[in-house]
């Protein structure tokens, strides 16, 4: 009877691991699809596109790295210091949140809060026209100022709860040894909220990197456009080697790919609590 | 005297001066914005930005009664129309349906790999992903179509055709199971009390029994949520269907975003695109609210 129970067991894990194979198999076929082509010539291209074609032809990712460096190297510059800045604002200002009681504090965190529910597609053209008019259009600060704007609110907010589940206990020392409220911050706040801050800048990493419309209205000039964009023009180029331009999208996924690797439990957390939140 | 000096000292200024960068960085790029888009909608504003050279003049709510008799925009709602309610379908079921077989494996290790599996495609850029799928579709030298000639098919044109642009577009990213939504479900799953699992089960309840009276209820906070993220996500989302067709062809894949985004930059019609962007608020909006209504969660945090 029990040994029965245990095949039966047995049975249903085999089961679970073939669909979820399976699941897994569809999930990466572009993935797939991107490799296989990766190391073909033109002609090897037309040939077929499943599988390998051999001799394997390396050249192609020389030819994407040259194309596509400069726009990694832009899109890697705008995310760390947008990250960087947006954990920064979310940090001090979740902090001033969930730590003082002021006049007004929940007028402000509604009004924070608020362009949570604002769609950016709505904004699109009159925040082109701030851009325009404030004399940012084609620079890195048409990308970094309404990054850090829109990019803290979520990390406003997750800081902001996170630090009103600290007790207060931890703050009064510091009020008696006499020290004002920033140096408060700095010393004692910042280590506190540290694993929420990873949260808020791996979120905002994401985004940052991932985001393809408001670099394609506000950057004009090659020298600073972002990895979607240089993608998107290698892409368009009529009698582009193919075979190259699936090297320099593996060029271009490997950057987060480190990251990923190197973070990988903060990040799994961290897209759970940005979810959910 | 004294008295007045101790109100003062008590107002602490601090936590105003932590909040004011973001004050000031949301009153340039998000209020005045917002502001501008609404007001601007009611303005007959194209041309140039310059005052001088443009048009901008107040025309009330003529731009909105002009969409509303313009067979383009409202054949881009009926086709969002679709992508909600196909996009909602495969968010509420596929990701679940993986939900459960993760959390179903007892192996915390194994689980976890398999979780790290599903969320680590998510590291390739979006548009590496959009132009791969469009690729995938190529009528010439696409994925697809390699396959039917190997099967001595006919080629399909799947994203050139008005039949099937939309379906090619909904099953980009099949089988939709990677991603967040996937770890949202196995934290909800996670978070329901084991012991009522345990006690229908010695109740002797099936598996499939279990997973209907008890994962599928109690997990209504998370599909409450993918719900109102993906209803929200695909009323918005345009740069997918901007990249593989363009909204194309003709205008069968169309969408409001992509109208209005044509609408601005490519005929210089600002006002009329803030107008399409307030209805798209508005929509929103009200969705989220029948939503809320509807879904009402005792225990929402």
């Amino acid at each position: 009877m029990k040994s029965n129970i245990k095949i039966k067991k047995r049975k249903s894990n085999v089961l679970t691991t073939v669909v979820l194979v399976f699941f897994f198999i569809l999930t990466i076929i572009p993935v797939y699809v991107m490799i296989v082509n990766s190391f073909k010539t033109p002609n090897q291209l037309l040939d077929n596109v499943l599988w390998f074609s051999f001799p394997l032809y390396f050249q192609n990712y020389a030819d994407a790295f040259n194309r596509i460096f400069p726009y990694i190297w832009n899109s890697v510059t705008i995310s760390v210091v947008s990250t960087v800045g947006i954990t920064m604002i979310a940090a001090l200002t979740g902090y001033a949140f969930g730590h003082y009681d002021f006049k007004g504090k929940n007028f402000f965190f509604m009004l924070i809060i608020v362009n949570m529910m604002i769609p950016s597609v709505l904004t699109l053209v009159p925040s082109y026209l701030v851009v325009v008019k404030i004399g940012i259009y084609n620079t890195q600060f048409a990308l970094l100022l309404p990054y850090l704007a829109t990019g803290s609110i979520m990390g406003i907010y997750l800081v902001r709860g996170f630090v009103e589940q600290l007790p207060k206990t931890v703050f009064e020392a510091a009020k008696i040894d006499g020290i004002n409220d920033f140096q408060c911050f700095v010393h004692i706040g910042i280590p506190l909220i540290k694993t929420i801050l990873t949260t808020v800048s791996i979120l905002a990493l994401l985004n940052v990197w991932n985001d393809i419309v408001w670099p394609m209205l506000v950057l004009d000039s090659d020298k600073i456009k972002t990895i979607p964009l240089g993608l998107l023009e290698f892409n368009q180029q009529q009698g582009a080697n193919k075979g190259a331009l699936f090297a320099g999208y593996i060029l271009a996924s490997i950057p987060l790919l480190i990251y990923f690797m190197l973070n990988l439990r903060s990040f799994m957390e961290s897209l759970v609590e940005g979810a959910i939140k | 005297m004294e008295s007045r000096k101790n109100i003062f000292k008590k107002v602490n200024f601090a936590p105003y001066i932590m909040i004011l960068p973001i004050m000031v960085l949301l009153a340039i790029f998000a209020f005045y914005p917002l502001a501008l888009s609404i007001i601007k909608s009611t303005y007959r504003w194209s041309g140039t930005f310059d005052n001088d050279t443009g048009i901008n003049t107040f025309i009330g709510f003529k731009n909105y009664v002009e969409l509303f008799s313009d067979k383009i925009f409202l054949e881009s709602w009926l086709n969002t129309l679709f992508f909600v309610f196909t996009g909602v379908a495969v968010n509420l079921v596929f990701p679940f349906l993986c939900a459960l077989l993760i959390f179903s494996i007892k192996n915390e290790k194994t689980s976890y790999r398999w979780r790290v599996a599903f969320v680590a495609p998510m590291v390739v850029p979006s548009m590496v992903v959009f132009l791969l799928w469009q690729f995938i579709y190529d009528v010439d030298v696409g994925v697809i179509n390699n396959v039917l000639k190997l099967l001595n098919l006919s080629k399909v044109d799947l994203l050139g055709r008005p039949e099937s642009v939309k379906w090619a577009i909904r099953f980009m990213g099949f089988p939709w199971v990677g991603g967040t939504f996937l770890l949202v479900y196995i934290a909800g799953l996670s978070s329901i009390d084991n012991s009522l699992r345990e006690a229908a089960r010695i109740d002797g309840a099936s598996p499939l029994r279990t997973i209907l009276a008890i994962d599928i209820p109690l997990s209504k906070p998370q599909f409450k949520m993918v719900l109102t993220l993906s209803v929200i996500g695909e009323i918005q989302d345009f740069v997918k269907i901007q990249t593989v067709t363009e909204g194309g062809p003709g205008y069968s894949s169309y969408v409001p975003g992509l109208y209005m985004y044509k609408m601005a930059f490519d005929s210089n019609e600002y006002g009329k695109a803030c107008a399409i962007g307030v209805t798209m608020l508005i929509v929103m909006l009200l969705v989220s609210f029948a939503i809320n209504k509807l879904f009402k969660t005792e225990s929402a945090d």
